[in-house]
């Protein structure tokens, strides 16, 4: 196909054909294209700066956007009529109680969980900071599980950081830039984690493998599982603190695997877990 | 110096656009509309029609990096494929005169599910296990072929608007 042929929407006429590109370009560049993938895989040349780089601008071009343009939920929110504002004021107030009473329990659960940690003797972890971010883009794709955050070395995350929602462990972080950071979500394939299971705290780990379904690993033989078993984080490795749920076992066709307790496709906000129990 | 910046901006137009739809797929990708990685093929194919002098390899290779840094895919992966299809689409490109619009359709339609099985290949190559084709595979390639002839209704559109087909 060639430019200065005559054309509308549905036909295209050329005049003249001739190859587009020349053949030893496209040879370099294919050339080219493995080469990089291979010192990629390998990781021969780390491209961690090129990528900070690459991703502050395009989130920075993105964040230039949004706040130039007329930010259309704002003018929505103007339009909205004084039975909703009730209806919503209601429901505020029903779950400003609720909260209020899950406060008062989780506080009369952390003193009890007081006492028993001091009759164990066992060491509490490092002071539990959670910093609350917002996934700006999900980079779900078919190979790689991974979203990112508007968090980053500006709010002190740290590689390897556990992300997580109220219901459970959806990742940990995996690369951090400036004002932003990468979490590799727990279904990548790339993604393991040391995990003990149901109540007889079977050691196990977890590894992704694209897919909603979470696989078990390294369990000894003979062992079985019930239904909906809680899997949560051993601490093993010292990368996450123990206790954190993940999901729920499942089985199908003697097969055992795990359901992650969040639907990681769907997550809006996160809790980075920070200065967790990393002891090693 | 007007004129200059016209020139510039033609001449990088159709970069610009397959940038878009690149940035387009990052921020839509939340909801149901997930086009998937070869979504920017679309805008590739269209300019090897219309405008291939001004989509040189190394743009490709670069927009190919781009898509593989915010994805998180080993860098060079996605220019690879997209190579690949430049390569087929020459091949096709030597059979047919006067292609219609359906050819075309139907010629993108084999491209794009080559594209999307020879990426899956590449992965699964790279991973050193197959990974699984499930529903959401062929959804995205569906997504994709339904999405087509509206982009190209908008880049003829742009490509009319701009007078991109005379001579710069």
């Amino acid at each position: 196909m060639q430019i200065g042929g005559t054309s509308s929407l549905l036909t295209l006429k050329t005049k003249n054909k001739k190859t587009l590109y020349s053949n030893y370009s496209f040879v370099f560049f294919v050339i080219l294209s493995i080469t990089l993938i291979t010192f990629d895989v390998k990781n021969i040349v780390n491209p961690s700066i090129v990528r900070t780089n690459i991703i502050n601008s395009i989130f920075f071009t993105k964040d230039f956007f949004s706040f130039n343009l007329p930010n259309l939920d704002k003018l929505k929110l103007s339009f909205i009529s004084k039975e909703e504002l009730i209806l919503e004021n209601k429901y505020l107030k029903e779950t400003i109680n609720q909260n209020n009473l899950f406060k008062l329990k989780s506080k009369k659960l952390e003193i009890e969980n007081n006492i028993l940690r001091k009759e164990l003797s066992l060491m509490p972890p490092q002071l539990e900071n959670y910093v609350l971010v917002k996934v700006i883009a999900d980079t779900q794709t078919r190979y790689n599980k991974t979203i990112i955050i508007n968090a980053g070395r500006n709010l002190d995350i740290r590689k390897g950081d556990a992300a997580l929602t109220s219901k459970g462990l959806i990742g940990s972080v995996f690369e951090v830039y400036e004002k932003y950071s990468r979490v590799l979500l727990i279904s990548d394939i790339n993604s393991k984690i040391p995990v003990r299971v149901g109540e007889n705290n079977i050691k196990a780990i977890i590894s992704g493998n694209n897919t909603t379904k979470i696989d078990l690993l390294y369990l000894k033989e003979n062992l079985s599982f019930n239904d909906n078993d809680l899997v949560y984080t051993s601490g093993d490795g010292g990368y996450f603190n123990p206790g954190i749920p993940v999901g729920v076992i499942k089985k199908e066709n003697n097969n055992v695997y795990i359901n992650p307790l969040n639907d990681l496709s769907q997550v809006q906000y996160i809790n980075i877990f920070i200065n967790q129990f990393k002891n090693f | 110096m007007l004129s200059d910046i016209k020139y510039f901006f033609k001449i990088s137009f159709p970069t610009l656009s397959i940038l878009f739809l690149i940035f387009l797929n990052l921020f839509l990708s939340n909801s149901f509309l997930d086009f998937g990685q070869l979504f920017a093929f679309q805008a590739i194919f269209f300019w090897l029609l219309y405008l291939p002098k001004f989509l040189p390899l190394y743009i490709i290779l670069i927009l190919g990096i781009i898509q593989d840094i915010i994805y998180l895919s080993p860098i060079g992966s996605t220019a690879l494929i997209f190579l690949l299809l430049i390569f087929l689409f020459e091949t096709y490109n030597k059979f047919f005169l006067e292609p219609s619009f359906f050819e075309l359709f139907i010629s993108f339609i084999v491209l794009f599910t080559i594209g999307m099985f020879a990426f899956w290949g590449l992965n699964s190559l790279i991973n050193l296990k197959f990974l699984l084709i499930n529903i959401n595979f062929l959804y995205k390639i569906l997504l994709n072929l339904l999405f087509f002839p509206i982009n190209y209704f908008f880049l003829h559109l742009l490509f009319k608007k701009l007078n991109l087909n005379k001579k710069l």
